[in-house]
């Protein structure tokens, strides 16, 4: 397995250099130099072309990159003019916000679905599965942040429960974990997505393993229902879960650009979302990369998690 | 004077599931669809999509809406405001370098700092001398000297006097900090403005003496380089901050320029005193002169808590706290002001008028009015797609455009009456103190009629609701004109903000080109681009930019925040930084540098006039910059009526009892 990680590895390398290259060809073609950005609509030609030279982007598009990468491999993701801190500086302070509110939205979604889909395929065909059904289909047609708004409208603004954005005072991940009432509704929003999708794969999973000789054989034993489907379905069944899981890794990092800019949450999405706006090419460049690479390590992660749970899957 | 974006923030938003909202947003593009089927005159063109507020005259502007109440303040208490992402601080140092510059930043600046001259005075775009650190300058020497004193028993917080020798030292450093970089002053105009206009400054007591290179109109120099909207002179403490990144004092900054610029550079350090983490801990931004100082600063999006400084010398002086958030879109802010943590926050007129009601029944007073500046589509005379740049070239081709937007219909329609028809650079309201009303009349009144006649009178062959083309190539008067082919179709590329940041910018544009197409057979094709794009790409002024001049025809990403003398100089002059079309005109050129020199009052009324009837840019409606205020917050209607020019001034509010 040690092997077939290290080639995985050696293909995510290349990947990112393919990615990094893709990306950095778009900004350079869309805009060659941010000299005009940084400097200022007020700028003369003269200051641009200095600007230029001072910061290597008078030199080839292969050097730039080249000289950029190299910046990447000892962490330096270059500078944010317009927000006056090294991208580098930017992604650690919000990092940790976004990984919180996914990693909580997952394990949240997580701790509903699976019971939730074991639950459908044991109970199949019933009114109750047909009520879930419905609502996982409602919500899994449902657009993010459209979810949000219904959420804040009623939670926030019409019932008063919830604020409807994370106040200025969560400025870090601590903060953010400590104030639970304030991070309720986006990761409530996240959570019941998340919620539609697993618990469906978990109720096709389970229903294909309930079918199984072994569970025949668990319950002809004489064992109670909750241990055969702790015990004996509950593994198994969750196989797909684990692909997914590994799949929404980069979401982990990356962040829920929509959710962050409806509920006011300073994360990497909305950092990336204003780079968009300024535009602030030095912080795009480092998040799609940064998405690139948590994609690779996902699927990595998730083969490598389904090897381990189900010993016959081989990694070759 | 600085770009403004066509919904003011730059920052996007999302729709609320508000049915309100969204009956009012179905209506304006129910009502631009009744324009493409084919209404014509002014009534019925775009229609009435919602009931119209009425906008009421008041201290030479149009205020719709209500304005809160002065209240009664009490001591203490906390004020927070909301201000969205996109625009906010990331400067402390009043000397803002082009990467930092926005409208907030200046705002922020202002609070802790007093301008040499402070503006607006309430809506007026004009000079508030009772909140100006400046008394009114003194002209002589055929106006080549300007004396200005320092109002007496101002105060820096460590007890110094703000003095002559304060305004100096903003003087030197600055033009340090341009003969480095012109990138290092966002207010930087020209080798031949502030500060290179200024021979020799002197000093003593409260009193700055400058020399100047030339004569110059004296209402110019003092709005457009003194006080350049608050982007202008500031005294800085010389005592206070003259130390570079070693902390050595530098007391030669005035016949050293190496030294100067160390001192600038200090001022600048991006790792350290002018690092956002330093904003709120460096001792250089503990000393100040205006009403607040600044208790904590977040660096993760730039919101910041002011406290009182009790050594403000003008009056009145605020004794609460103020809390500024950030909120992500007007989406999040309405939400916040709708759950009662924020009392101070703006609406978009396109999208949120709809929460008006709401937010006056949990006792907010939202009022707006015109800002100072006009909106409108850049045309871009280097873009030679089917030979735009010689049709476009045509003075009465430009007429012709204006005569096919429908302003008032556009205000209706919209707006719902949250905005004024603006004819040239400067519209109807706020009136300026320096031009006669008349300079803001309509040259080219809204007639498809006349622009049709116009174009067939021309030698266009006009197809209304085709493809209008060029029948007689030539350079006689009833013909194209020169460098127009025989053939050559009216159409062009229009490029907005997307409906998601700008949704007004996108009606308003629709409802020209269903106007131009029915009308007159001419052809839009819209193209949509965040505003950074539109004002660093589609910028023919942009020597990085070359690629795309052939790629837009119009760019309508927004307006221009204009200074308070409304000169077109900087904008419109060839090669004017903000000339984003290249708009190239020797007669224009004249009478924008005439309005900065001569002594002769009527000359910006001509160059005002003249813009208006050369129609450079496709001039449209200015909105109304909407604001709504909690009844917690009392404060002076001057205060009140400047949130109106996008203008906060803290000072100037207080918490109700």
């Amino acid at each position: 397995m040690l092997g077939y990680i290290i080639r995985r590895l050696g293909v995510a390398v290349i990947v990112m250099i393919g990615v990094a290259a893709i990306t950095f060809a778009i900004l350079h073609y869309l805009s060659p130099t941010p000299a005009y950005t940084v400097l200022g609509s007020k700028t003369t030609h003269a200051a641009i072309l200095s600007w230029d030279k001072q910061h290597g982007y008078n030199r080839s598009e292969l050097v730039q990159f080249l000289s950029y990468l190299g910046g990447v491999v000892h962490g330096n993701f270059g500078y944010s003019y317009k927000l006056n801190q090294t991208v580098s500086a930017l992604f650690k302070e919000n990092a940790g916000r976004s990984a919180y509110l996914s990693g909580a939205a997952l394990v949240l979604s997580l701790v509903i679905a699976v019971p939730l889909g074991i639950a459908q395929a044991v109970k199949r065909n019933s009114p109750g599965d047909y009520a879930a059904t419905a609502l996982n289909f409602t919500l899994y047609s449902m657009p993010s942040f459209f979810l949000g708004l219904i959420l804040i409208q009623f939670l926030a603004l019409d019932w008063g429960i919830f604020p409807p954005g994370v106040s200025d005072t969560v400025t870090s991940t601590w903060q953010a974990i400590v104030h639970p009432q304030q991070l309720f509704l986006p990761i409530i929003t996240l959570s019941l997505l998340n919620v539609a999708s697993f618990s469906r794969y978990m109720r096709s999973s389970a229903l294909d393993e309930l079918a199984q000789d072994y569970i025949r054989l668990a319950r002809a034993k004489g064992l109670s229902e909750r241990v055969v489907l702790t015990r004996h379905l509950l593994r198994n069944a969750c196989l797909p879960i684990i692909t997914l899981v590994g799949l929404s890794i980069p979401y982990l990092v990356a962040g829920n650009l929509l959710i962050e800019v409806l509920f006011n949450y300073p994360g990497l999405g909305l950092l990336f979302y204003n780079a968009l706006q300024l535009p602030d090419y030095n912080v795009m460049l480092a998040y799609t990369l940064l998405g690139a690479l948590l994609t690779v390590l996902g699927n990595l992660i998730a083969d490598v998690a389904v090897a381990t749970a189900d010993p016959r899957v081989r990694l070759d | 004077m600085r770009f403004k974006p066509s919904h003011r923030t730059g920052a996007g938003r999302l729709w609320r599931l508000r049915l309100i909202s969204l009956a009012v947003a179905l209506a304006a593009v129910a009502a631009v669809a009744v324009s493409v089927t084919g209404a014509s005159s002014a009534k019925n063109t775009i229609g009435h999509a919602a009931a119209n507020a009425k906008a009421v005259p008041i201290d030479g502007t149009l205020l719709t809406g209500t304005l809160p109440k002065s209240g009664t303040a009490r001591h203490g208490g906390t004020i927070v405001a909301g201000q969205l992402t996109g625009q906010t601080p990331t400067n402390i140092d009043p000397i803002i370098n082009g990467a930092t510059c926005s409208t907030d930043t200046f705002q922020f600046v202002a609070d802790m700092y007093i301008p040499l001259y402070y503006g607006p005075s309430g809506a007026t775009p004009a000079i508030d001398p009772s909140h100006s650190a400046g008394l009114p300058p003194v002209y002589s020497n055929h106006d080549t000297t300007v004396t200005i004193k320092i109002k007496p028993g101002l105060k820096w917080s460590d007890g110094s006097p703000v003095d002559g020798q304060d305004v100096a030292f903003f003087y030197y450093i600055l033009k340090a900090a341009t003969n480095a970089s012109p990138s290092n002053w966002c207010q930087y105009a020209s080798s031949t403005q502030f500060p290179y206009n200024v021979k020799s400054i002197s000093y003593s007591g409260n009193t700055v003496v400058m020399h100047l290179t030339h004569p110059v109109n004296p209402t110019w120099f003092t709005y457009n380089q003194l006080q350049d909207t608050n982007g202008g002179v500031y005294p800085l403490p010389a005592t206070d901050w003259n130390v570079n990144s070693s902390g050595q004092k530098l007391n030669d900054w005035a016949t050293n320029p190496t030294d100067a610029l160390a001192i600038y550079n200090n001022l600048n350090n991006t790792n350290g005193a002018d690092s956002l983490a330093q904003f709120a801990t460096s001792p250089l931004w503990k000393v100040v002169d205006g009403g607040f100082k600044l208790q904590s600063f977040n660096t993760t999006n730039s919101s910041y808590v002011l406290v009182p400084n009790k050594s403000y010398g003008l009056s009145p002086k605020p004794t609460f706290t103020y809390d500024d958030n950030t909120y992500t879109s007007e989406t999040a802010l309405l939400d916040a002001m709708e759950s009662g943590s924020v009392e101070i926050g703006q609406l978009d007129a396109g999208t949120q008028l709809g929460s008006i009601p709401t937010l006056n029944r949990d006792g907010f007073s939202v009022f707006g009015a015109p800002e100072w500046g006009w909106f409108g589509g850049f045309i871009n005379f280097k873009d030679t797609t089917n030979h735009f740049n010689k049709v476009a070239g045509q003075q009465y081709m430009r007429g012709v455009f204006a005569e096919l937007i429908n302003q008032k219909a556009i205000v209706s329609g919209v707006y719902h009456g949250w905005a004024v028809p603006a004819y040239g650079p400067v519209a109807s309201a706020p009136s300026s103190p320096f031009i006669p009303s008349n300079a803001t009349k309509q040259d080219w009144p809204y007639s498809p009629k006349k622009a049709v006649a116009t174009l067939k009178a021309h030698g266009w062959k006009v197809k209304p609701g085709g493809q209008t083309t060029c029948a007689k190539p030539g350079s006689r008067k009833n013909e194209c004109g020169p460098g127009i082919p025989k053939g050559t179709p009216i159409k062009f590329v229009w490029a907005n903000q997307p409906a998601s940041a700008a949704a007004t910018g996108v009606l308003e544009s629709e409802a020209f080109a269903s106007e131009a197409k029915r009308a007159a057979g001419i052809n839009v094709e819209f193209q949509s681009k965040t505003f950074g794009y539109l004002v660093t790409n589609y910028n023919d002024q942009n020597p990085a930019a070359k690629q795309y001049f052939n790629d837009w025809g119009v760019n309508n990403y927004g307006g221009i925040n204009t200074d308070y003398y409304p000169t077109e100089d900087g904008i419109m002059n060839t090669t004017g930084a903000l000339n984003l079309g290249d708009y190239a005109n020797p007669t224009a050129n004249k009478l924008m540098i005439r309005s900065t020199v001569s002594p002769s009052k009527a000359s910006i009324a001509r160059e005002v006039a003249y813009f208006s009837k050369q129609q450079p840019v496709l001039y449209f409606p200015v909105q109304d910059w909407i604001t709504a205020v909690s009844k917690k917050v009392g404060g002076t209607t001057g205060g009140f009526l400047q949130m109106t020019q996008q203008q906060l001034n803290a000072a100037l509010l207080w918490v109700n009892k």
